[in-house]
């Protein structure tokens, strides 16, 4: 009786919400799919500052930095907006609240003119539903009458052209770039006097060797306390997606891949790398060290936090820990990458450049042609900018007006006064990173003016860069195959993760690593790789 | 106006006519107590209830909700791995699947993790308000009672920090195991542990809280019944458990169906944080691998029908419980 | 018990009957709070009796053992959780390297006051602090005057439509339209987005707690008091007014108590309905902007884009404590006025005078 009511109550009540709800949310349609006709408002010029005659009034919603100014109020834009004409309206919202925001409005229909700077909040997946439907405009006939910074990037860097279209051979976002000496990964660093201490005066190149160096790490006076015993040769940091470093640093030995526990390419073939044989041999590796109590037991769980106050106590070998996040005073060297008798070339993980969605347009923008033009303006190079306005002024400002190269080789730069550091761009300048912009700031800091940072480029630059090698790119997916392979991914993960800590920590003997690899072939891996390598096929076409 | 109506009840009721519509009209006040309830009710819950169909939609943003179309239930069926049911043999096929599934995993594991949550949440709370009832010192059970209450205000980014530094190999608790002569022990990466973390953790951080109603239920026994009691002759014991656990088992029976209600709701926020590579097999619950799935690619569709099954389940499990609550005490939601 | 209403019915006598009613209703009121006071007596009678004299006089041997066991559970109790919450509060003074490191153990350590500092720092936090009490103020307000009337009527026997009602709302706990079509109400149907009302009306009452109200009614309000009501012909509006509520102390402050932390904690509106750094968000929104600013600091410093070092890359760290000091202090202190609703036996007494 109750549950028959319910049902009958719910139905009735279910059906009055969907008549009101049809009453409020007539979908009007555009007409045009998305169809590829040009807007030309009389009011844009086709080239040349001003890009309007008239102020021209544009809506975006944007992601800020935490606790960042407002865009508006940023030197950079208002020389912009004075120069251009274009007033832009910005509804900002921070990261921890973007995501939710920016995914209601596209959902319910209700969004501006334009989406900037969403960071990793606009994922292909979006592009690819939001562009399909004619939310957002196709950008490739505009890209051609508007923007020739963005067309000759595209041709020195077709992996930028490639990452920006679209399955349907269109443009929905446009990509941002940038390359920084300063956020270049790094691997591991280790303190110069623990090296001299030990008596090493070579870094070591092979896992054996730095099994060596770790044992001595374990038994000598390093730190200087008068206790031979409490070193922690090798530590690590966890994230959700794994124990990176060790990944980063320590698996590419042994593997030959640099992507972590991920797809990469190895000899021109997609491979999901916790299902190579190496990756048996790498665990096999750090469960010697977890035995034998090189390897810190607390890698696989502590927080960054723990990790950093550990780093700071002086009484660390090994960490992938920045010195720019350690104290002043000893000198910290950058470790090479490692060969094993499973991988004899070393090889170092090049973070991809590019981010992609960067910047897309709805169809409710009245003047895509000036948005575009806007945009353009931030992918010119410095010998391209006109009034100042290029990737590297979205970096650290107008060079001339905030910093300057120190000389002509242009490996190092300084900033000019009243401006002091990169706090100071982001305070009153620009917004830094991640703008739709094709940013290439090579230069480092002066070592005198911040050493560590020095320490940190140096050591990359000479001990990494040279051992840098492409990796599985942001090749694209059709949603459905984006939904499956991201389904298994998490699936694939998941056991990889819980499998990979039991090992280490020998919960699991390794005599089960074939009942490892069925359990991943059972879960999926083969319908996964094939996703894989459909769209890394197709990504290779296109960055021809 | 008021009194003019209730001045002729009297009459009216003594007749004895009860009808349907004098019934009704002899408390026509009490619709009007309702009515704020039941208005907030329709327009911000069942107003939006249309988009209950998202589950059962390929949802399509510039259609609106609306005019995207009917998928049926190709959603539940991809969670459950009965997209190519279409025999009985490829649907033990599919079953075999979906045992050995991520799906079945996250299930369990929610069922698990929930079980003992309430196993243990549920009655601590009582107990701490009974015992307490008993002491006598006004001061102290105020203390205690305010101490216990506030561990519900850490936020639990904290809540998590604090779990990770105090059982951390070199924490607090392996500091005082090792004074006892326990061995350290790897709490934070070893799977068995967590849910005795998460659980207990959880009693510790809310078990004031929940206490609070059962408090007030206690603060309605009829101090006659123990005059009388402690005149017969019973001990505080005998008193607690034929006096004061009676008057608040209609409130224990109502809190625990609730709390059945919304079995299946784990606290996300803080299993997410705790998850690491070591436990996930065990810490992989339906709402961290929706929430794992969401953010990859925006799957409203998808989600909405996991939310909902999430929700029957739920739905089905109050029944039940208020079923038996019934038979048992007496008391239920109806 | 109450006299038999003589009231004579015809209307032409409407006026009279009401101020007759009126005059019992006053009437009644005194006697209610005779009676209250009259039960309070007996109560610390009873618990001089039971509480000092019953002690000497008919503590058993097992009622002393009871009682040692009952405070030694306690005070276990009470040290395990207090020691958590003053590593809080000492963490949120400390050195955070130090914390970070697990070198602290409860005692402050390096004393440094940088996360209030950090969190009292920002301008906007006053007028969010304000903000939020005047959400819960008035939120829990609107609170207890939509759920406790319809708590009470669903808790009457004679109320016909109560399971449909229950049904009704029940049904809201687990079906919902999901966040799309909710957005859309909020901000095209009613438009309350970026004003008070969306940190108010959204959240009117909870079935949860009505169910919990309507339990105390059912348990604590005996019938014969609305019976007795009844023939005082006794308006249901009067009955509850004057006579439910009065009774209903204990769980009016419990009720409130739920409601007003909820408030307190509550962002999730706020951050998708309001302007972040518009002038409406409450504290929560500020605290989180203030947390996850100092985080994002912290990884600038640790990947080295800033230069500010010193200012230091765990202070994050600190700040989280700071900010559940900060947070809770003011939902704690309000705690010790709601304990005094939980005295004993106060109603029963009024039921049976």
């Amino acid at each position: 009786m109750n549950k028959k009511r319910v049902v009958a109550l719910l139905l009735a009540l279910g059906m009055a919400g969907s008549l009101l709800a049809g009453c409020s949310n007539d979908t009007q349609n555009q007409g045009n799919d998305g169809g590829s006709d040009v807007i030309k408002n009389d009011v844009v010029n086709k080239e040349g500052l001003p890009i309007a005659n008239e102020k021209i009034t544009i809506t975006a919603m944007g992601c800020k930095d935490p606790g960042a100014a407002e865009w508006n109020d940023l030197s950079l834009f208002q020389k912009a907006e004075e120069k251009t004409n274009i007033h832009f309206e910005f509804e900002l919202a921070e990261t921890n609240s973007y995501s939710e925001k920016k995914n209601l409005k596209l959902a319910s229909n209700q969004y501006p003119d334009m989406f900037l700077r969403s960071q990793s909040f606009m994922t292909q997946t979006d592009e690819e539903t939001y562009g399909s439907q004619g939310t957002f405009i196709d950008l490739t006939p505009y890209i051609e009458a508007y923007a020739p910074n963005v067309q000759k990037r595209f041709e020195e860097h077709p992996e930028l052209k490639a990452a920006s279209t679209s399955l349907d051979g269109k443009i929905y976002g446009l990509a941002s770039y940038m390359e920084t000496s300063m956020l270049n990964p790094h691997l591991a660093f280790v303190d110069q006097a623990w090296l001299d201490k030990c008596g090493i005066t070579e870094l070591p190149s092979t896992v054996d060797e730095f099994y060596d160096m770790l044992v001595k790490f374990k038994n000598t006076d390093c730190d200087g306390d008068g206790d031979a015993t409490n070193q922690v040769p090798l530590t690590a940091m966890a994230t959700k997606n794994g124990w990176d470093h060790l990944e980063w640093f320590l698996m590419p030995a042994f593997t030959g891949t640099c992507t972590g526990l991920s797809v990469d390419v190895k000899d021109g073939e997609v491979v999901y790398a916790p299902a190579l044989p190496e990756f048996k041999e790498y665990l096999a590796f750090l469960n010697k060290l977890w035995n034998e109590n090189l390897l810190d037991h607390d890698f696989a769980t502590q927080t960054q936090q723990q990790f950093l106050a550990k780093g700071k106590s002086g009484k660390v070998g090994v960490a992938n820990m920045s010195p720019t996040a350690l104290d002043e005073g000893p000198k910290y060297v950058s470790l090479k990458p490692l060969t094993s008798e499973w991988n004899s070339t070393p090889v170092v993980r090049t973070v991809n450049p590019i981010t992609t969605g960067s910047a897309v347009i709805t169809d409710n923008c009245k003047y895509p042609d000036a948005a575009m033009r806007w945009l353009d303006l931030w992918y010119a190079t410095d010998d391209e900018a006109v009034e100042g306005f290029s990737g590297n002024a979205i970096f650290a400002g107008i060079e001339g007006e905030t910093w300057k190269y120190t000389d002509d080789s242009k490996e190092y730069y300084e900033f000019i006064d009243p401006i002091k550091s990169f706090d100071d761009i982001n305070t009153s300048v620009s917004v830094n990173m991640y703008m739709p912009a094709f940013t290439q700031f090579m230069a480092g800091p002066t070592a005198e003016s911040n050493p560590r940072m020095d320490m940190k480029v140096t050591g990359v630059r000479e001990n990494q860069n040279p051992y840098r090698k492409e990796v599985y790119p942001q090749a694209r997916m059709t949603n459905e195959e984006a939904t499956k392979a991201g389904r298994l991914e998490t699936d694939l993960l998941n056991y990889v993760l819980e499998m990979s800590a039991k090992f280490v920590s020998g919960e699991e003997s390794l005599d089960n690593f074939d009942a490892y690899l069925e359990r991943l072939n059972a879960i999926g891996l083969e319908d996964y790789l094939k996703i894989k390598t459909d769209a890394y096929d197709r990504w290779a076409k296109a960055a021809k | 106006m008021a009194f003019a109506t209730t001045a002729q009840l009297p009459k009216n009721s003594l007749r004895r006519k009860s009808n349907l519509g004098k019934r009704i009209m002899r408390n026509w006040q009490l619709y009007l107590f309702i009515l704020p309830a039941l208005v907030y009710f329709i327009v911000f819950h069942y107003v939006p209830m249309y988009g209950v169909q998202i589950a059962f939609k390929d949802f399509v943003a510039k259609k609106g909700i609306m005019g995207s179309p009917w998928v049926g239930f190709e959603h539940f069926a991809t969670f459950f791995h009965m997209e190519d049911v279409n025999s009985w043999a490829t649907f033990v096929e599919a079953l075999k699947e979906f045992f050995l599934s991520t799906s079945w995993t996250v299930i369990l594991n929610t069922l698990l993790l929930a079980g003992y949550t309430l196993l243990a949440g549920f009655p601590i709370p009582v107990i701490l308000a009974l015992l307490l009832n008993e002491v006598k010192s006004v001061p102290y059970k105020k203390l205690v009672q305010n101490v216990t209450y506030a561990p519900n205000f850490i936020s639990m980014v904290v809540m998590v920090g604090m779990i990770n530094l105090f059982f951390a190999n070199t924490g607090i608790v392996n500091s005082i195991l090792g004074l006892i002569g326990v061995p350290p022990t790897n709490f934070l990466m070893n799977a068995g542990a967590f849910r005795h973390l998460y659980v207990w953790t959880g009693v510790w951080q809310s078990t004031g809280w929940s206490s609070i109603i059962y408090f007030a239920a206690l603060s309605s026994v009829d101090p006659q019944l123990h005059e009388a009691a402690t005149i017969d002759g019973a001990s505080r014991l005998q008193r607690l458990i034929h006096i004061n656990i009676p008057t608040i088992l209609p409130t224990m029976a109502i809190m625990l169906i609730m709390q059945v209600g919304t079995i299946m709701n784990v606290g996300f926020e803080k299993i997410y944080l705790m998850q690491n590579a070591s436990n996930i097999g065990v810490s992989e619950v339906i709402a961290t691998y929706v929430y794992k799935l969401g953010i990859q690619q925006a799957q409203v569709s998808f989600s909405a029908a996991i939310g909902l099954f999430n929700n029957v389940v739920n739905l089905i499990l109050l029944l039940i419980v208020n079923k038996v609550s019934k038979k048992v005490s007496d008391t239920g939601l109806w | 018990m109450g006299k038999k209403d003589n009231t004579n019915p015809a209307l032409a006598e409407q006026m009279e009957a009401e101020k007759l009613a009126r005059k019992q209703d006053r009437e009644r009121r005194k006697r209610v709070r005779k009676e209250e006071k009259l039960a309070e007596k007996r109560q610390r009678k009873f618990d001089e009796r039971v509480g000092a004299s019953a002690i000497r006089i008919k503590e058993t041997g097992g009622d002393k053992v009871f009682n040692i066991v009952n405070l030694v559970l306690l005070t276990i109790i009470l040290i395990v959780t207090l020691y958590p919450l003053i590593f809080v509060i000492s963490a949120s003074i400390s050195n955070p390297e130090i914390v970070s490191a697990g070198k602290m153990y409860g005692w402050p350590v390096d004393i440094s006051w940088d996360g209030y500092q950090k969190v009292f720092s920002n301008e906007r936090i006053w007028r969010s602090y304000a903000n939020t009490i005047f959400y819960t103020v008035v939120g829990t307000a609107l609170n207890l005057v939509v759920t406790m009337p319809a708590a009470y009527a669903l808790s009457r026997k004679d109320f016909v439509g109560r399971h449909l009602f229950t049904t009704i709302f029940l049904i809201t706990m687990f079906f919902s339209g999901g966040l799309i079509p909710t957005y859309l109400l909020m901000t095209q149907t009613l438009h309350i987005n970026e004003t008070i009302w969306v940190m108010i009306l959204p959240g009117a009452t909870t079935m949860n707690n009505i169910v919990i109200a309507r339990t105390f009614f059912q348990t604590t309000i005996p019938d014969s008091l609305k019976e007795a009501a009844e023939i005082d012909g006794c308006s249901n509006f009067r009955l509850f007014v004057s006579i439910i509520l009065p009774l209903s102390g204990a769980i009016i402050a419990v009720i409130g108590l739920f409601f007003g932390v909820t408030h307190w904690n509550s962002y999730f509106n706020a951050m998708i309905y309001l302007n972040e750094n518009g002038p409406l968000v409450p504290l929560q929104i500020v605290l989180r902007q203030i947390l996850v600013k100092s985080e994002f600091d912290a990884s600038l410093v640790i990947t080295g884009i800033t230069g500010n070092v010193a200012g230091g890359m765990f202070q994050a760290e600190q700040v989280k404590y700071a900010l559940i000091i900060v947070a809770s202090v003011p939902v704690m202190l309000v705690y010790p006025f709601i304990q005094k609703y939980f005295v004993q036996g106060v109603m029963v007494g009024s039921v049976k005078g």
